[in-house]
């Protein structure tokens, strides 16, 4: 690692963020600069998904990703969003509009998020290449994008994962690329900006809607579970995934309390890059898609065909990898067991469930954001926000559900926590950050209608 | 304005402060092989090491001859640094293995006590 790969991967961070703020400015736009400032994280992440699934599209349609073709898709990308935005009628505001205020409360829970970042930061800037999906098969498809410019699919054929799209490896080929080199201890630092991408999202989204105190609390204890402490800036694909699913599912959460329009584009562009991340992203969005469909059964007519059209639009961004797969008879990643294996395998059924809950509710893998996530749904239930707590509980149940089905599909997996045969912890990653994603929202709910409560 | 200035002098010293903490302390280094080694100090959770190797080769042949004079359990695993470790897991106390290592001495063993990773 030097200092002119730390300087390429900054440089690539600044891109991704240019490119999130111009999709921000097409979907939504902002009241004031204090307003993008908090947003930052948010936009970021906009950027990452965006640039992501564009980088599948291209390679997928044979192009090279050099160095100016990344920044080109970057310029494209924002041009497109400016000009969107400008049809939609949406302007800057003037510049002079900067509230820098911001509480007590806040400044201390910010101040131990940045030092943990840094820690972070310290803890991933010399790490090394040494999880066996990153070095088998996530970097080695990195590399071959960086050293032979686009998909060579005879070699990621030979590949463990075949069929898993390339959004984490188009990513690290741009990173190379701006790094100058194929630089695999630096990389790490790349999931590192992800990571704090990601928690700036959350907080930025959350903050004008919860209080701090019931926003700060969940996220940190997310930020030091032993998972995310242990496999966060790893070079692999699951975080990412882990990352988009979160964010989308609190996007329509937001949506079926506000029903702000921006709410589902981002939304949509977040189970997009999802889907192009892992192949579980469609069984995660899936599980988002019913969620919010059960929960809005009463206005179904309202709420039914704009979840359906987010679903339509990520699932249609995601069709070139699928046809990519189809025309040079790659694996497409079906369930071990098939359809009716699962009959034939039903003595797993049981144990898969209870293995994904375990995990689920397991101390020393993710502490207490799962008893956390229970109690805050009983809450939000009790204080009256039934839309959002029944959102909430059937993104858990389904969730819980599609783990199983993972264990149970796949009859090679044994029925173990052991993260080297069974991708159980990987998985629960999804459901454990999109429970922190929504944790504070549903505590706030419940705050408000205790307090009306109390009032009445 | 004290209250402007505050949370914002609150967040400006967390970001500064770790740096030059975690840098006064040490400058960034990779971690070499050495720094795989971790020389027992006090008991509970020790190993014996009876070698590290380069190749797969040497190490069974180390660890046949390690078997054969009975040090029973006696693997071989990857020691996270790119090398091959001969080694004897389940030490409880310092003064067990020191008196492991005088034993393995008498076989014509040079084994070394140390901290297994937790």
């Amino acid at each position: 690692m030097n200092a002119h790969s730390l300087v390429g991967l900054f440089a690539f961070n600044v891109v991704l963020l240019l490119v999130g703020v111009a999709v921000l400015f097409g979907v939504r736009s902002w009241e004031s600069w204090s307003d993008l400032l908090r947003l930052s994280g948010f936009a970021y992440m906009l950027g990452v998904a965006a640039t992501g699934v564009a980088l599948v599209i291209e390679l997928v349609a044979g192009l090279d990703l050099s160095l100016l073709s990344i920044l080109a898709t970057g310029l494209g990308l924002s041009a497109a969003s400016v000009l969107a935005g400008r049809a939609l009628g949406r302007s800057l505001p003037p510049s002079r509009v900067f509230s820098g205020h911001i509480s007590l409360t806040t400044a201390i829970f910010g101040a131990l998020t940045i030092v943990y970042s840094e820690a972070l930061f310290r803890s991933g800037r010399l790490a090394g290449l040494y999880d066996f999906d990153g070095w088998a098969f996530w970097v080695p498809k990195a590399k071959a994008i960086y050293f032979y410019g686009g998909l060579d699919h005879q070699f990621f054929e030979q590949l463990p994962g075949p069929s898993y799209p390339p959004l984490v490896p188009a990513l690290e080929a741009a990173a190379f690329r701006f790094m100058g080199s194929p630089d695999v201890v630096t990389l790490h630092l790349q999931f590192w900006f992800f990571f704090v991408g990601f928690l700036g999202a959350l907080i930025g989204l959350l903050a004008p809607r919860v209080p701090p105190l019931l926003l700060w609390p969940p996220i940190l204890l997310l930020a030091v579970t032993p998972h995310v402490l242990g496999y966060a800036l790893q070079e692999q694909g699951d975080f990412v995934l882990d990352e988009f699913f979160a964010l989308a599912a609190l996007l329509i959460g937001l949506w079926l309390v506000e029903r702000a329009r921006w709410q589902l584009a981002g939304a949509a562009l977040f189970s997009a890059a999802a889907m192009s991340t892992k192949r579980e992203g469609y069984m995660l969005l899936a599980c988002i898609a019913i969620a919010a469909l059960v929960a809005s059964w009463r206005q179904f007519r309202l709420l039914g065909p704009p979840v359906l059209f987010v679903l339509a639009v990520a699932v249609a961004l995601t069709i070139p990898w699928r046809v990519f797969l189809l025309v040079n008879d790659l694996s497409r990643g079906g369930a071990e067991a098939g359809g009716v294996g699962l009959f034939k395998h039903a003595d797993r059924a049981w144990p898969s469930l209870r293995l994904a809950v375990s995990t689920m509710f397991d101390y020393d893998i993710w502490l207490i954001v799962a008893p956390l996530m229970v109690l805050a749904i009983a809450a939000a239930a009790v204080g009256g926000a039934t839309r959002l707590a029944a959102y909430a509980t059937l993104l858990v149940g389904l969730a819980l559900a599609a783990f199983t089905w993972v264990t149970w599909a796949f009859p090679s997996l044994p029925i173990t926590k052991a993260p080297n045969v069974n991708p159980i912890i990987r998985l629960t990653g999804s459901l454990a950050l999109a429970s922190t994603a929504l944790v504070p929202l549903l505590l706030s709910a419940a705050w408000r209608g205790l307090r009306s409560d109390g009032a009445s | 304005m004290r209250s402007r200035i505050l949370p914002w002098a609150i967040l400006l010293i967390a970001a500064v402060a770790y740096p030059l903490g975690a840098l006064a302390h040490s400058r960034p280094s990779f971690p070499n092989r050495a720094d795989c080694i971790r020389p027992a100090k006090h008991d509970g959770n020790l190993e014996a090491v009876f070698g590290r190797f380069a190749t797969s080769a040497r190490a069974d042949a180390v660890l046949r001859r390690a078997l054969k004079v009975g040090f029973k359990g006696t693997q071989i695993e990857s020691d996270g640094c790119g090398l091959l470790k001969v080694t004897l897991h389940g030490i409880p106390t310092l003064q067990v293995g020191r008196d492991f290592i005088a034993e393995a001495r008498t076989a014509g063993f040079n084994p070394r006590l140390e901290q297994s990773k937790p």
